[in-house]
Order: structure tokens, then sequence, then C-alpha cells
């Protein structure tokens, strides 16, 4: 080989790994689901309430990057309202349960953590009305005409309340804020009634006659008749 | 039988006592005519002449030549001197004043002025000395009357100055004239005369020229004190010896046309220079009037402002050729090698003297006086640092720029290395651990900026050593073409270019 080629060889060999290799790195893709300030696509989607205590909450995380099978340090949990009596804990992946409720709705956060990236879906959680039955005296003898209401009269009606999974509503005045309550012939009763915990109406006698007292709470409706001598 | 002589006379005079005052004065010497005027018309001009100090161990020696003991002569100075370190000596101001009466020399510089010698002034040297003087002429000027600055301990006959000898190539020099003078001491205070002595010798110029080969000869001061038989040996370096014969020079030019009135028209032409002197010079040699020609071109080589660096080396062959073409080798020769250091690759025109042209050859230090090709030179710096490895000389920045290059794209490559390493860290990062994403991702980050930045840094060395190495090669092309058969006559030299136009294609010939 003669001297001239072998330089030329010599000049390529050390010339083009060399150049090869001369090359600016590109800016490295944020895209880590951990990384608080990554690029990545964290979304967490699920119903927007639930009615009942027991309820269970499906949400639904979409990530991009997909989340690597068997994740290890993926937490979740909803926010934990110490003086509310909603709660709402997770129980599998992607699942809550409402613990405690009322009739009263709150926000709750149900979340997925990465490190501290922390992704949220808000739940209306509350105590729909399901079972709506309104009675004087007792229960068990729930009739209210069956005595006579006098004019200026006053009479307490009980209400028994529970959400779809039986269970009794908590904060009842919240119920009673939202009801309705039609008396049929206003001129014979009246209801003065103030929102209060035990979900109690009050009825008074106006004039003589008979009328009915309907009472409409979340699309549930009940109703008691008063005579007034 | 003659170098026994040479022994035993180099003892003899060695241990006489210089006299402490001159014995006559010294005639100017069949070689010395009309140096007093040219001397005084020197100093007349401006100060010039450059005095020279060398420490030894217990001695320092100071050679002045003829010029500049007239440089250093004004009393003002001593006083100058004196002055800067009044504060740091506590003297009065009367003792800085009375400091001008200190001339020792004046007796003997009177009786050496009309004869063109060197003086060799050998001191005692000062145990603590004050570097306080207002400048370094002031403190040379100080220095050759003998005064010394500083702390003195008691005197001590080891330390002192008895008598001095100079030798060339081991052979003692002739001293035309001798001479002792007491040391004034400059201590706190106080100006002290306590006995201690300084020796002159003045020798002939001649003792420091360069031998038949150009090179610089070896000089030594042998300084004997008055208990020890042995002397201290001071070589002087040769930058000194070199620099006192240059100083020189110009008187010796002068005697040219005193050996010699004849005109002589010299074979070679040189380009009229921009400066005035130089350009008296130029006519003068054009003409054939070669000692005024040398003589006033070196003379003004001696004054600032320098002339720009052609003209000086043209006056500088000029006067080498005047030098030669009165069979004054030695002198020539010295100023050839001093061109040839700073133009390796210069030739001179076939037309000068072939001496001349013999001892630029032989003065030629190694160097490339070829020169590369533009293009190869761009090819070449692909490789960083192969375009600078056109000569020895420049070996070690080609090294350094290869060495440099390679090393910041190594770190380059390894910053990148490092990056892309702590990027997969964070892509398998899946939470709980330390450090966490956002750390690893700057790290990752970090490194790759720091990998980018090298590496633009390594592309910008090798473009930037290609980019030097074709302007360098340009400029060493334009140095060779400037320095090639310098001093051709402009009758003789032919220029050719191509001639190229609309309506024509051909080659001008420039005669």
């Amino acid at each position: 080989m003669s001297g001239r080629m072998w330089r030329r060889r010599w000049l390529a060999c050390a010339l083009v790994p060399a150049c090869l290799s001369c090359h600016l790195e590109e800016p490295f893709a944020r895209d880590n689901l951990w990384d608080l300030d990554s690029d990545a696509v964290r979304t967490l989607v699920g119903p927007d309430s639930t009615f009942a205590v027991g309820d269970l909450i499906h949400v639904t995380l979409t990530t991009d990057p997909p989340l690597p099978p068997g994740a290890p340090h993926v937490q979740w949990f909803a926010n934990e309202e110490s003086l509310s009596e909603t709660k709402v804990l997770p129980v599998s992946p992607g699942v809550f349960r409402v613990l405690t409720a009322s009739a009263a709705y709150l926000p709750v956060a149900v979340s997925v953590r990465f490190d501290e990236a922390i992704v949220a879906w808000t739940v209306w959680v509350g105590q729909k009305l399901a079972t709506f039955d309104l009675y004087c005296g007792s229960v068990a003898v729930p009739a209210c005409d069956a005595a006579p209401l006098a004019a200026q009269q006053l009479r307490t009606v009980g209400s028994v309340m529970a959400d779809a999974r039986g269970v009794s509503l908590a904060h009842r005045e919240a119920l009673m804020a939202r009801a309705t309550v039609i008396v049929r012939s206003p001129g014979i009763v009246d209801v003065p009634t103030i929102a209060n915990v035990s979900g109690n109406w009050t009825v008074r006698g106006l004039s003589t006659g008979a009328s009915w007292v309907v009472i409409t709470a979340d699309g549930v409706r009940d109703s008691v008749r008063f005579v007034v001598p | 039988m003659l170098a026994s002589a040479s022994v035993a006379g180099a003892q003899t005079p060695a241990r006489e006592r210089p006299p402490a005052a001159p014995d006559s004065i010294l005639a100017p010497g069949p070689a010395g005519g009309g140096f007093l005027e040219w001397r005084t018309a020197i100093a007349a001009r401006g100060r010039t002449g450059a005095s020279y100090l060398v420490d030894g161990e217990r001695y320092q020696i100071l050679v002045l030549t003829p010029m500049a003991v007239d440089a250093l002569a004004q009393d003002s100075l001593i006083v100058k001197a004196t002055r800067g370190c009044q504060r740091a000596l506590n003297l009065s101001d009367p003792q800085v004043a009375s400091t001008d009466t200190i001339d020792p020399w004046a007796a003997f510089d009177s009786a050496a002025r009309a004869r063109p010698l060197v003086a060799i002034a050998i001191y005692p040297r000062e145990q603590r000395r004050f570097d306080c003087h207002a400048g370094v002429l002031a403190r040379f000027a100080a220095l050759s009357r003998g005064a010394l600055y500083g702390a003195f301990g008691p005197v001590r006959a080891f330390e002192q100055v008895a008598s001095a000898e100079m030798r060339r190539d081991g052979l003692v020099e002739p001293t035309p004239l001798t001479g002792r003078a007491p040391v004034t001491k400059v201590t706190r205070t106080q100006l002290v005369v306590d006995g201690s002595e300084q020796v002159r010798l003045w020798i002939d110029p001649l003792a420091f020229s360069p031998d038949a080969e150009g090179r610089v000869p070896r000089l030594e001061v042998h300084v004997y004190n008055p208990v020890d038989p042995e002397p201290d040996v001071l070589p002087l370096p040769d930058r000194l010896i070199r620099a006192v014969w240059q100083q020189m020079l110009p008187w010796h030019a002068r005697t040219l046309d005193a050996a010699d009135a004849a005109l002589a028209i010299p074979p070679v032409e040189f380009a009229a220079p921009t400066d005035s002197s130089l350009r008296v010079a130029h006519e003068a040699f054009t003409r054939g009037a070669l000692g005024l020609a040398a003589s006033e071109a070196l003379t003004r080589l001696m004054f600032q402002p320098r002339p720009p660096q052609r003209e000086i080396r043209d006056a500088m062959l000029a006067s080498a050729v005047a030098f030669s073409l009165r069979d004054r080798d030695p002198e020539a020769l010295s100023l050839i090698a001093d061109v040839m250091e700073v133009y390796p690759c210069l030739t001179l025109a076939p037309e000068a003297p072939a001496s001349l042209r013999d001892m630029a050859d032989a003065s030629r230090k190694p160097a490339r006086c070829t020169s590369i090709p533009l293009p190869v030179i761009a090819l070449r710096s692909v490789i960083p640092g192969y375009g600078q490895a056109t000569g020895p000389l420049r070996r070690r920045l080609a090294l350094t720029v290869f060495a440099s290059t390679a090393l910041t794209y190594a770190a380059a490559e390894g910053a990148r290395g490092f990056a892309r390493t702590a990027y997969r860290e964070y892509e398998a990062y899946q939470g709980g651990d330390f450090p966490n994403a956002v750390t690893r991702y700057k790290r990752a980050q970090n490194a790759r900026t720091a990998g980018n930045a090298l590496t633009v840094a390594a592309a910008g060395l090798w473009i930037g050593a290609g980019v030097e190495a074709v302007w360098n090669e340009w400029q060493h092309t334009q140095r060779l073409a400037d320095v090639r058969e310098v001093g051709r006559p402009r009758a003789r030299r032919t220029t050719m270019a191509p001639a190229i136009g609309i309506d024509h294609l051909g080659l001008r010939v420039v005669f």
C-alpha cells in the first residue's frame, strides 16, 4: 500500500467515527409518570356522585406512557375531612367505598399518587332519599287524622328516611331544606317548619276542615291528612 | 612556550593591587581616532547604551560601555536613587543631596574617555540590599559610582575586592586601564566609607567579538579577595556579551571609512526605509559610503523608537554587507547571526558577497523554509492539530491542539454517556426511591448540557485550530516571500503574473 493511500485510510478511520459521533444530544423526553414536572398524561375518570352509604366508586386511570403492570408505588387515596361525616376509603386500585355520608352532599377527591404527582377525580358523595315515610305519633300508627288538630294547635310529623341501601339518612336538615311541602287546602293547616336534624315537620291547624300535606324530597313523596274540627 | 607565558602573565597582574588614580591619560590608539568626537555626538543625541549587572555569590559586576558611562554620568541620577531610599534608610535631605559628590571614577573616566573601552566594575555584594531606588537607571548610576544601599555587617576580608582580571576563552585579556576606588555604603541614617573598595577594568571591546564561526566567546571575570589565593569566577552571560558587542558596532562601523575612504558601490540593494535616519544611511549605502551608512544605521538602532522590523532587518543586512566588503568579517558575522536568529529562512541575493551568503548559511537555525499549499493545510486540519504540525517549532502547539481537542471531545462523550445512563435510570424509575424522578431528570439533563457544551467547545477548538493553521501558513508564506533573495537589485527583478481580461488572456512580465 502506498504512503498516500495509507494516509488517506488513516484519515478516514480517524474522521468517520469522530464525525458520526460528533453531534449534540437532543433534549430528553420528560415522560416519567412519577415525575411531578413531566409531560406524561395522567387522567382519572369516574362517576360524578354517589347516593348511598356503601356505594362503590369505580375510577379509571388513563396514562401515557402506559402504567407498567404491577407498578409498586402507586397509591390510591381519598381526602379525609376530619370534621365531616363523609368518609370514602380505597378498597382496591381504582375502587373506593363510601363509608359514611349524609344527606348533605360533599365533594370528595379520590386520587392516585405517583410520588409527588397526584391525579384526582372529584365525586359528590351523599345520601339520596329512597325510603320516605311520614307519621304522627308512632311509626306503627302513622295516621295523623286519627286525632283532630285544633285551630292554632301544633303537631309534629315524624319521618322515616333511608337511602337506597336502607341506611338512615344523617343530617336530615339538608334533605328538609331541599324538600317541597305542599298543603292541599292552604286555609285549613300550614307547615311552619324549621329544618332540623330529626327530620320532623310541624303542622298547625288554622280553620275547620281537612287537608292533605304532601312532602316531596329527592323524587320520593309521602303525605299525611289532618282534620281541624 | 607561549601558553606558559600566558599563564604566568595571568597570575602576576591579578595579585597586584590596582592604582587608586590613573597613571596617565589613555591615547585614542590606532583604531580609536575620532572616538571622542563620535562619543560626544552620541551623548548629545540622547541617552543610550545599556549597562548590565551580573550578580555573583560575593560580588556583583557592572558592565558599562562608553555610551552607558555617559548615560549614567549625571549627578542627578545618584541623588534620585538616594532620594528613593531616603525613607527606607531614614536619611536627611542634606545626606541625600551630598551623594552628588560621590564620583570616585571621575579621573579614570576622564583618562579613558578618548579610547573605545568597555568598563568592568566589580563590587562587593550588599549583605541585605534595599531595592528602594527610583528606577533601574538611577540604581545603576548609583552603583556605577560605588554607592551600595542596604544593611551592612562588619567588613570581612574574604568578601572584599582586591583585584580582578577578565579572561576570554581562558586567556587573560589585557587591561589598558585598571583602578580601585572606595565604596560608599548608604545605610540606615548614614553614609559610610569603611574601607571597602571597588575595582574597575577597562577592556578593549574586541574582547567581546565573536569568534571566526560567529560563536560568542566565553568571558569570565576572576575576582580576587585579599586573603584567598583562588579567585571567584564570574562568567558573563552570552546575551550580555552579544549586547555589549552590538553596542560597540556603530563605532566599529565608523572606522570602515577611515581605513579606506574610497567609495564602493555595493552589489546589493535594499528598499528605501521610511525612518529618516535610516533613509540617510540608505542613501549613503547606495552611493558607496559604507562606513557612514553602517554607522548611521547601527547608531539609529540604538535609539528609541524602534523602526519597523523590516527596516531594522535591512539596516542590519546593509551594515553586514558594508563590513563584509571592507573585510571585517567578525562584525559582519555577528550582524548576520543576529538577523538569521529572527529570520532563519532568509536568503541573500546572488549578488551579495559570497562570504556573506556563507555566513548566512552557517548561522541558519533549523527551520522550515518551505510553504505548504493552503488547501493541503485545510485538509490536514481536518485532524485536529495536524494543520499545526508543519515544523519543529509548532510541534508542541500541534500536540496541544490535538490533545486538548481530543480531551474535550472525550470529556463531551463521557458527559453524554453519563447523561444517557442517568436518563435510563430516570425512565426506569417507578417511585418510592431516592433520588426522586425530578432529581434524576435534572441530573441527566445537566450532564447532557455539559456534554453538548463540551462538544461545541471541541468543535470550536477544531475549527479554530484549522483557521489558525491556514492563517499561520499564509503568514509563513508571506514571510518566506519577504526574505527570499533579500538585497537583489531592483532593476534585475522580474515579476510575472497572469493577465486575464475580457478580450485577452496572457502573462504579464514586469522587469
